[in-house]
């Protein structure tokens, strides 16, 4: 186990580094930062662009692969370079990491439960209304592209509150800008601004789980050992929850990574769309201003996160099935 | 949207594997009853629809500008109203759905032949381009579409929505060919398509002809999700600006467009945004009714969801004196789509306290529904009438109380696979502590240490190491062991074993017929043993019933109904089972027809088989009746016992003996000195070697034209890899290989070897998975005389012939193989194999997964085309009797050596390697007198694996003979090898073949 640990962290770390190379290359020939200075009025001459592009490590009168040399060094040493704005890139991700990570634990952990726990009624009750009825609204949300999701929940809050004629659900932000007072207010206040993000990744997470779960668990429901199980006297309850259930849950844990993927792409239009400053917000600002480092920074923690949800859905398979942790 | 994709693929892969023949017609029926595919078709034809008819509808162009009119409600002039710039809604919806739907469906269509191609390439040819492909997707995993095309988007500004097009197929193809390689892997396993290489076809021909179309219903399904997917990713890179530019429009750019305003002004946002939703779930309901459509399965279960079930209980009667089971009367059907199916029809079953009965028939006869409903296990949806009374309770109708009360303490079973039986992730020692558990009040320390007792009584070693290890853990023999250990947990009063030992090998089936025999014993209980095996069931039984068709047809003590069956099917299945006594010569009964398939019959089931049946057979279903101490379903049951029938005599069949032909002088094949090993891996996601398993190690065969040499042994002895080794036409690890005169080695020009393919030729065990579901039989026939580049004209002569020859109609080269009975289809199996008229015909298993009565037949074939046609055969089984049946030399494997060998005659009559006689003395004889006093050499153990390779004899560990040797003696046996020593008619390998054992 702790050698094919070792071996996959080994196969993780070729992947980083891979992704770190491809994601610069990508971000350094497809973006133009001097478009970004070349914008501004009065527009400063060639050279002095060239300068500050030189400031960031961006000089274009180098070429890409020394520039990447450049870039590598500084980013051993844990430095992720300059934003185009000459400020550092490091400190603008520790800034929106924790909110981007708040919002991606949440909708995957509440997402992946409750689709579990969906998908498994659903199983039982094949075929039966309340089988059809989620399977119906699996698939319109699933039909949905997260944005849209999104901006549904936000029109309908906008509407809510409109017609309420106060401020029900917050959705901008955070927190409401300058909030004080107890413990609570402030608790209440960040749980009000949460609830809209998370539905919109959680909500999809959902309904896919949900779907995965059922068939995982159609599949072992006419499996035989159920019914050696059922032959020993245990009850209709106990069957399907200590073998069933627990069985038809080691599949899930492939779809673990999967599903993160999609988490992930769906948080970028979300912090996008409720206005939250995470990574994601800050990879579509980056691209419209041609910030290069930014860009790569935002890619490393994409590759960053997929891969340790990748082990972590590894390690969730260990534990959920001997079989793999013999193997 | 990839998270979407990746879900149905992964139903659809699993669709696909299990998907039969894709009849198109049968697809096309389900689709159109398939209500909510039906509703998203019409809702994507009607959007196709207003995308390519819309512009002509109004006179506005999307781009037109109506100064007069900014952000006006949906009026009589602009249908849906318009924008904050005065263009018309509709017609900008329309163009943008236009788009979405073009980009969709050509992203879709590309990425999935692109997939296909890809995958299968990958996955058939596998090396270098095969490790690429993973990693792409690894690293596509990392990067989610979404973010590389976002970034390059910058630079796409100039190229429009046709790069676009581009792009989003290179990033959509890679996870779908991951998908397609691994089907492609796992159909490389199919024999049909190892049958297609054997036979010499080119590679690029397998997977156009065998590999592509099986991952065509997969890919069907693919491309639709696609669709859906590829849209949903397009609208949402458009919306941030990096999909489709504007002045162009998509879905995208005008949900985006009206975001800002859409409490005020709804119609500008809702229009597209509620179009693109329901083109996108239209398209999964399509996608999802062709997966319910390919599914075979899905059909039933939706028809079993709707029916209602119902548990009558008729005639509940006295029970009979001490009976712990009394069924009377039981009926059971299934609903299905074309009405019930009833698959018992009237059954009646006593069984008394510490009686031993055995229920025997053939697949489909009914005997796996009775032992479920007498648990009160059968499935919700079926219909059940009757009487099932376990130690005085019914059953039918009892609610889960008294059922789960009953299950395990009253009444246990022990089923079939035991692999699957066992539920994976517990350890054995604690299913066994779970079933005391249900029924006991102790505590759970007490109940563990039952278990181990119980794994110690049933004859596991090491019972308290045994009992922490997993299912998988365990040997086939060692896990039967468990479940009975489960089965008399609660020392029940009814034992039920559902042919227990079918799936093991000989020596491993009398260990646990030993084992069922000890738990009965040790428990008092009574047992019902169920067996399609004869042998099995004259060995354990006190009385027989035999099941045909649902019903009961004939019931007797074992002696008598082994001694006079009075059925034509008893006897028919009597006479069609080969036995080790009777040699070459005598033909064996095979009952014509096939079982009928369930339904309601008017007349007895087996008339249409029956060579005695009547007018009157065919227009009353015949009561069961006594006759001398039978009860028996047959009018002319009185008629056979008076004149002593045999099968022979019943079936017609003539006394004179079959020709079996001489065998010739010259040598068809010569193996000598066969070595070969596989490097031994450990683990399932990062493989390491840790060792060699001599799989075949040192091994001589020698056949003669027109002889047969059966090749015999235990699963894991490598008789299998021995066929491979010689069907590859490679040269070997070791030793040499010599064809038809010409050596398999490096000299060997690619010319010879291709005109040695059509030459050797191969039928494999199962002829359903060897026959492409998806060619004609004709087609099928036809790959090996086309891989020989045989003309048209000839290839369309010879199929007529070769299907006569093997007793089929010419007219059966049109049909499909799924239109045609196991038998049959081994029947094809063997027409493709002759139609090259090979000089040797290999036969790998070739009746075992076959009925009786159907398996006698096939091997009546097999004796007659070896007479007529003077090929060699080269016959590879587990059944020893079979080999006495068709064989005229036997050669005895264990661990990759060859024990014994010798003509069958010889070699079976007088046995000296310990190993032979062991095996001869496993195989269960169809005739109580003689099972009752046989002497029986048990073997301990399991067959062993060859990982490890020991000095001296290999046999040593599990031999009766060396456990009573003297010091010196089995020092012999440890230090050498032994070697084949005799004369031609049999040789064997065993320093001490002379002692006798018993």
């Amino acid at each position: 186990m702790l050698g094919y640990l070792s071996r996959r962290l080994g196969y993780i770390a070729i992947l980083m580094l891979v992704a770190a190379f491809l994601s610069y290359l990508l971000a350094a020939t497809a973006l133009s930062p001097r478009v970004y200075f070349e914008a501004r009025q009065p527009r400063p001459p060639a050279a002095q662009i060239d300068a500050q592009l030189a400031a960031i490590g961006l000089d274009p009168r180098e070429p890409v692969l020394v520039r990447f040399a450049h870039w590598s060094e500084h980013a051993v040493r844990g430095d992720l370079g300059r934003s185009i704005r000459g400020g550092s890139v490091n400190d603008e991700f520790g800034r929106r990491v924790g909110v981007s990570l708040r919002l991606l634990v949440l909708g995957t952990a509440l997402g992946t439960a409750l689709g579990v726990l969906a998908g498994m009624w659903s199983a039982v009750r094949q075929y039966r209304l309340s089988d059809r009825s989620l399977t119906l609204i699996a698939f319109v949300l699933l039909s949905t592209p997260t944005f849209l999701l999104a901006l549904l929940l936000k029109i309908g809050a906008l509407a809510l509150n409109q017609h309420s004629g106060r401020q029900l659900i917050s959705f901008t932000g955070e927190k409401t800008p300058g909030i004080d007072g107890s413990f609570g207010a402030v608790f209440a206040d960040r749980a009000v601004h949460l609830l809209l993000p998370t539905l919109s990744i959680g909500l999809a997470t959902l309904a896919s789980y949900s779907r995965y779960q059922r068939s995982a668990m159609l599949d072992v429901l006419g499996a035989d050992y159920l019914r050696t199980a059922e032959a020993k006297g245990l009850s209709r309850r106990r069957v399907l929850i200590k073998h069933g259930l627990r069985t038809a849950l080691i599949p899930m844990s492939t779809f673990f990574s999967f599903g993160f993927l999609g988490v992930l792409t769906g948080a970028t239009f979300t912090e996008k769309i409720f206005g939250w400053h995470g990574m994601g917000e800050w990879f579509i600002d980056s691209i419209n201003n041609n910030d290069v480092n930014a860009v790569v920074a935002v890619n490393l923690f994409a590759a960053g996160t997929v891969l340790l949800s990748g082990l972590l859905a590894d390690l969730l398979h260990a534990a959920l099935d001997p079989r793999v942790r013999r193997g | 949207m990839a998270d979407l994709s990746a879900e149905l693929l992964a139903e659809a892969a699993d669709t696909a594997a299990r998907a039969p023949a894709g009849r198109f017609r049968v697809v096309a029926g389900r689709l159109l009853r398939h209500r909510g595919a039906m509703a998203g078709l019409i809702v994507v034809v009607a959007l196709f629809g207003l995308a390519f008819a819309g512009p002509y509808l109004t006179h506005w162009s999307y781009s037109d500008i109506d100064y007069t009119a900014l952000r006006m409600p949906p009026s009589p002039s602009h249908w849906w109203g318009t924008n904050g710039i005065g263009q018309d809604v509709f017609a900008q919806t329309v163009r943008g759905l236009q788009k979405s739907l073009l980009i969709g469906l050509t992203v879709a269509a590309s990425a999935t032949v692109l997939a296909a191609l890809v995958g299968a390439v990958a996955g058939y040819f596998g090396g270098r381009f095969e490790r690429i492909l993973l990693f792409a997707v690894d690293l596509l995993l990392i990067f989610p579409a979404f973010l590389i095309i976002s970034i390059i988007s910058p630079r796409l500004r100039g190229g429009g929505w046709v790069a676009l097009i581009g792009l989003l197929a290179i990033f959509s193809w890679m996870i779908s060919a991951r998908v397609v390689r691994t089907l492609t892997i796992s159909l490389k396993e199919r024999q049909f398509v190892q049958a297609a290489q054997f036979m010499g076809v080119r590679p690029l021909t397998v997977i156009v002809r065998h590999i592509l179309p099986s991952t065509a219903s997969f890919l069907i399904i693919d491309a639709t999700i696609a669709v859906g997917g590829a849209v949903m990713t397009e609208t949402s890179l458009s919306y941030f600006g990096f999909g489709v530019q504007l002045p162009d429009v998509s879905l995208g750019t005008l949900i985006a467009d009206g975001t800002p305003s859409a409490v005020t002004y709804p119609w500008i946002f809702f229009f597209p945004a509620v179009l693109l939703v329901v083109f996108v779930v239209a398209v999964n309901l399509v996608g999802d009714g062709l997966r319910d459509a390919i599914d075979p399965t899905s059909g039933s279960n939706r028809a079993a969801a709707r029916a209602k079930p119902r548990r009558t209980v008729t005639t509940p009667g006295p029970l009979t004196d001490d009976a712990v089971l009394d069924i009377r009367d039981l009926h059971v059907a299934f609903p299905s789509a074309d009405g019930p199916v009833p698959v018992l029809r009237g059954v009646d079953v006593t069984v008394r306290r510490g009686e031993v009965l055995g229920i025997v028939g053939e697949s489909g006869s009914g005997k796996s529904v009775t032992a479920l409903a007498t648990l009160g296990l059968l499935p919700a949806e079926a219909t059940v009438t009757g009487s099932i009374s376990v130690t005085g309770e019914q059953i039918i109708g009892a609610g889960p109380r008294t059922l789960t009360r009953l299950r395990g303490a009253r009444v246990a079973i022990v089923f079939q696979d035991s692999l699957s039986a066992f539920t994976p992730v517990y350890r054995i020692g604690e299913q066994i502590a779970e079933a005391v558990l249900a029924h006991r009040d102790v505590d759970r320390a007490t109940a563990r240490k039952r278990a181990v007792e119980l794994l110690a009584l049933v004859g596991i070693p090491d019972p308290e190491i045994r009992a922490q290890a997993f299912p998988e853990e365990f040997s086939g023999g060692m896990r039967q062991r468990a479940m009975i250990a489960m089965a008399i947990a609660n020392d029940p009063d009814l034992i039920l074993a559902d042919e227990p030992t079918t799936a093991l090998d000989v020596t491993v089936q009398a260990q646990i017929l030993d084992v069922l025999r000890t738990a009965q014993r040790e428990t008092g209980a009574a047992l019902v043993l169920i067996s399609h095996d004869l042998g099995v069931i004259a060995r354990m039984a006190d009385r027989v019933a035999v099941m045909y068709a649902g019903r009961v047809v004939e019931s007797a003590t074992a002696a008598q109904l082994f001694a006079r069956p009075l059925m034509p099917y008893t006897l028919g299945l009597i006479g069609a089972l080969p036995t080790l006594g009777d040699g070459r010569h005598r033909p064996l009964v095979p009952i014509p027809g096939r079982p009928p398939a369930p339904r309601d019959h008017t007349g007895c089931p087996f008339a249409d088989r029956c060579p005695m049946a009547e007018a009157a057979c065919r227009t009353a279903e015949p009561e069961l009746l006594r006759v001398h101490d039978h009860t028996v379903a047959c009018r002319r049951a009185e008629e056979i016992a008076d004149k002593a029938m045999t099968p022979a005599e019943v079936y017609g069949i003539g006394a004179q003996p079959l020709p079996t032909g001489t065998p010739g002088d010259a040598t068809v094949l010569d193996v000598r000195g066969l070595v070969k090993t596989f490097a031994q891996h450990r683990g399932k996601i990062f493989k390491r070697r840790t060792g060699t398993v001599y799989a075949v190690d040192g091994i001589d065969l020698h056949i003669r034209r027109g002889e047969t040499l059966a090749l015999v042994g235990e699963s894991g002895c490598g008789k299998s890899t021995t066929l491979h080794e010689i069907l590859r036409l490679a040269p070997p690890q070791a030793g040499t290989i010599e064809l038809l005169g010409h050596r398999l080695d490096s000299t060997l020009r690619p010319a010879d070897r291709a005109a040695l393919r059509g030459d050797v030729q191969l039928v494999f065990q199962d002829p359903m998975a060897s026959l492409d579901p998806r060619l004609t039989v004709g087609d099928i026939i036809a790959e090996p005389m086309r891989a020989r580049r045989m003309g048209t004209p000839a290839v369309a002569a010879r199929i007529p012939e070769v299907l006569r020859l093997v007793g089929l109609e010419p007219a059966h080269a049109q049909r499909f193989p799924h239109e045609f009975s196991g038998g049959q289809r081994q029947r094809i199996a063997i027409a493709r194999a002759l139609s090259v008229e090979p000089a040797l015909l290999v036969l790998d298993e070739p009746v075992s997964a076959l009925d009786v009565s159907v398996q006698a037949g096939i091997l009546n074939l097999l004796r007659e085309v070896k007479a007529r046609l003077q090929p060699a055969y080269l016959f590879v089984t587990h059944d020893l009797a079979v080999v006495s049946a068709i064989a005229d030399r036997v050669s005895v494997m264990y661990l990759g050596r060859i024990v014994e060998t010798g003509d069958t005659g010889a070699v079976f009559g007088t046995p000296r390697h310990p190993y032979t006689k062991a095996l001869l003395s496993a195989v269960p004889v169809p005739d109580p007198a003689v099972e009752r006093t046989r002497e029986r050499i048990l073997l301990i153990g399991d067959p062993p694996s060859a990982g490890s390779r020991p000095t001296g004899c290999r046999f040593r560990a599990r031999c009766p003979l060396y456990a009573g040797l003297s010091g010196p003696d089995r020092k012999l046996c440890e230090d050498r090898d032994p070697a084949l020593t005799g004369d031609n008619r049999q040789r064997t390998a065993c320093h001490h073949a002379g002692v006798s054992m018993i």
